[in-house]
């Protein structure tokens, strides 16, 4: 099969160029610590209020501006729905459903997860700027979905 | 001598009996296309703040009817009608016999399992949207519906194989047409992908709706709903592009720049388009993260017959202007028929696939994926896709296809009304894509109704963008009715007469076709090798090490 | 070996009969257009980490 001499130069270019984009990606996410959220943990979904850490939602400090955010999301809401953090803090989310599948978005930041019965998913974020964050359901999950928020202050 | 054979290629009609059968698709997609732009509007404008839905009519009932009646009803019926009429236009101009019971087969199919569905959205039973995700319930006779609606398209794909073999038989040894080509190419792809949501729908969820089952394993659904999902964008794609390969030549004066090259590229993509659906899914637990990447560096492969499918177009548009005496780099631009409807329709849709594949291609990044993912971005994306470039280019389609079929003529008087509504709908999609695109990046979820989460300064913040999309939705609503009218008038009330089907030559230079290219049980093996890399690990390790299953519910 | 002088003389043919230079041009303004996309999105990813 015959390709013409400039077909030629743009598949190279343009094929490089997508090897440049997995090669960047790749070195951002596997050699720096960039991993999209992919918990493996697994909880039986109808006994999330029973089975530790679900049972207490709640911040927990793990260490100086450290903490760990275990969470649990339902129809139409999280708990907890309010967090208070100091401001250069480093939270990890740890969050589960409770129902159905429900997202665990905060805008201006990168976390963003999906939230899926059965599984337990996690992100961790540094807030580096104090302010009142909105957490909120990025995942249809039924008539209320669109009132499913929770908020994280920083001070 | 050339000349008047190919006037007398061009001259050939479709007959009455594959005619019927295509327009019978072909108008059943349309109806679909007119009830969901209603949705759509609805959908603008309730985001926007401007109307309130009264208590009777959710938010989400409705946008579930606009995503299943655009994304799966209009496009499914319009690709399997423009294939019967183009493969019946390139072997000939009739279907055998079989392939229209085939055909009229999984047509009355598609209808019944429609109308299942659509009662069950309307009843409030489905609010489930079109990608129905467990545990949510929905009523079994929405899925039941939705499980006809893909099995009957299955007959339309029977339908395009068997006139396909028909012709084959009486051709020994010769390269089918282009055109037949690509829609047999289409299909066994959309045969490929609908395994994953057969078997999603008829193992899970239907037995599980019943109560047959008490609980579902949810992560699993999705990697089959998923595994669907992705080479579903290409089966609205690849007609869109068998237009601008096969007819569009011919309707700007030029030539099918290479038939070899043409195929190659449908074929990468029946290999690559499925084994990359992890890229839905990249934020999601439970898939190791090794296993999302290799989705995503194939998701970057199949960026590549794309990449050959814009140079052909362009060279296709070039050699054409030059033909006609275009000189200087950019000359040939002006040399295009931009006042055909025929032409101008659909490079509209070519041209927002840059930046509809400039999406793509972030959306597929990994990690990146967490800037955009669930946002409004997502929708502004897809309809840059789909509802710009596929739907263009079937809206372009349409005005010729429907008066060939019908035995009438598009007037120039049609072919005006057609521009305007091009260029409305062009409009309208750029205010409203691209506040959806920005809205996207500031954290903006979509499959949302009105909300400001409590008076939230951030949420207030993004309202009047909400407004903007809005307006865009307004004029995308006025442009889907103009092309109701259209169709209306196209199928009824235009004057008679001949409208040709066009249908590009092959180009002089363009080089002889390897055979490979058409050894169906090489490829189909080979897409099997590669889906199996891609997911039979995933698969087998969800099954086994599922958490306890999720019993559903009905949060709507 | 017919087979390959013809495709020779075709070869031959083609770079002098038909200039691409206006399609590779666009399609480097085109790809030039993606790499920019890409890049501006990968920045606010870093951005918001
Ligand atoms: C009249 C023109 C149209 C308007 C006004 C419109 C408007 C909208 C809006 C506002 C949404 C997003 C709602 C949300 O996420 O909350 C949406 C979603 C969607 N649209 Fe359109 N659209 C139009 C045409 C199309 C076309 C032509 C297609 C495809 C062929 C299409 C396919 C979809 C799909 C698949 C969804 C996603 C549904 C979901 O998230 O479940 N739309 N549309
Ligand atoms: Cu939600
Ligand atoms: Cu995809």
């Amino acid at each position: 099969m015959h390709l013409h001499r400039y077909e030629k130069i743009w598949l190279t270019v343009g094929l490089l160029t997508l090897i440049v984009f997995i090669i960047v990606l790749g070195i951002n996410a596997f050699a720096m610590g960039a991993q999209p959220p992919s918990d493996a943990q697994v909880i039986d979904p109808t006994k999330v209020s029973q089975t530790p850490p679900f049972d207490q939602p709640g911040l927990k400090q793990l260490g100086n501006n450290n903490y760990a955010a275990d969470m649990t999301a339902f129809v139409f809401g999280y708990a907890p729905n309010r967090i208070e953090i100091p401001v250069r803090s480093t939270v990890t989310f740890n969050v589960t459903s409770k129902d159905v599948v429900h997202g665990f978005e905060i805008p201006g930041t990168d976390v963003n997860m999906m939230i899926v019965p059965g599984l337990v998913n996690s992100a961790t974020h540094t807030f580096t700027k104090p302010g009142d964050y909105l957490i909120l359901c990025n995942e249809y999950c039924g008539a209320g979905h669109q009132l499913m928020a929770a908020h994280l202050v920083v001070k | 001598m050339a000349e008047a054979q190919a006037a007398e290629v061009q001259s050939v009609r479709v007959d009455r009996p594959a005619a019927r059968l295509s327009l019978a698709y072909v108008l059943s997609g349309f109806l679909a296309f007119g009830i969901a732009a209603i949705a759509g509007l609805l959908q603008g404008l309730d985001r926007g703040g401007m109307i309130t839905l009264p208590k009777w009519l959710s938010y989400y009932a409705v946008l579930t009817t606009h995503g299943v009646y655009m994304g799966l009803v209009f496009t499914t019926f319009f690709i399997i009608g423009f294939f019967f009429s183009g493969v019946a236009r390139t072997t000939g101009g009739s279907l055998p016999p079989a392939a229209r019971r085939l055909g009229w087969f999984g047509w009355w199919m598609m209808v019944v399992g429609v109308i299942m569905a659509t009662i069950e959205i309307l009843a409030g039973n489905a609010s489930v949207l079109y990608t129905f995700y467990a545990p949510m319930k929905a009523s079994p006779y929405f899925y039941i519906g939705t499980a006809l609606l893909v099995v009957g398209s299955w007959f339309g794909g029977y339908g395009v194989f068997s006139a396909y073999r028909a012709w084959k038989r009486n051709h020994p040894g010769k390269m089918s047409p282009l055109f037949t080509f690509m829609a047999v190419s289409t299909m066994a792809l959309w045969q490929i992908a609908t395994i994953g949501v057969a078997v999603e729908v008829v193992l899970q969820l239907i037995p599980w709706s019943f109560g047959w089952v008490p609980t579902i394993n949810v992560l699993l659904s999705r990697m089959l709903l998923w595994y669907f999902g992705h080479p579903l964008v290409y089966f609205w794609l690849l007609p869109a592009y068998t237009m601008w390969y096969v007819n569009m030549p011919r309707i700007i004066g030029g030539k099918v720049f290479s038939d070899a090259l043409a195929r190659a590229s449908f074929i990468l993509f029946v290999l690559l388009s499925t084994p990359v659906g992890f890229h839905h899914q990249l934020l999601e637990p439970g898939i190791p993260p090794l296993w999302k990447f290799l989705h995503v560096m194939l998701t970057m492969m199949v960026v590549v017959p794309s990449l050959m499918t814009a140079f052909n177009m362009f060279a296709v548009f070039e050699t054409a202007g030059r033909a006609k005496g275009a000189t200087g780099l950019f000359g040939w631009f002006k040399k295009l028929p931009w006042n055909d409807v025929r032409f101008t329709a659909p490079i509209m849709g070519m041209i927002a696939f840059i930046p509809g594949g400039a999406g793509g291609i972030i959306n597929a990044g990994y990690q990146m994926n967490e800037v955009v993912h669930n946002t409004i971005w997502v929708t502004g994306h897809f309809h840059l896709t789909v509802a710009t470039t596929v739907a263009m280019t079937f809206f372009g389609i349409a005005y010729w296809l429907i008066p060939h079929l019908t035995g009438r003529r598009l007037t120039p008087a049609a072919n005006k009304v057609g521009l305007a509504q091009a260029v409305i709908w062009a409009t309208g999609m750029l205010l409203m894509s691209g506040s959806m695109h920005y809205m996207g990046l500031l954290g903006v979820p979509r499959r949302t109704a009105y909300t400001t989460y409590m008076n939230n300064p951030t949420a207030l913040s993004w309202m009047p963008l909400e407004g903007t999309m809005a307006l865009g939705g307004v004029l995308l609503f006025i442009a889907a009715m103009m092309m109701i009218g259209m169709v209306i008038y196209l199928t009824w009330f235009a004057p008679k007469g001949f409208q040709e089907y066009p249908i590009g030559e092959i180009g002089d230079t363009a080089e002889a076709t390897p055979r490979i290219l058409e050894r169906w049980p090489v490829i189909i093996s080979l897409a099997a090798v590669l889906i199996l890399v891609a997911y039979a690990y995933p698969v087998i390790d969800t099954m086994q090490n599922a958490p306890p299953g999720a019993p559903g519910i009905k949060t709507w | 070996m017919a087979q390959t002088s013809v495709s020779k003389t075709r070869e031959h043919r083609e770079e002098h009969a038909i200039s691409l230079r206006g399609t590779l041009a666009s399609v480097f303004i085109m790809g030039i257009f993606l790499l920019l996309a890409w890049l501006g999105v990968f920045i606010l990813f870093l951005a918001r980490l």
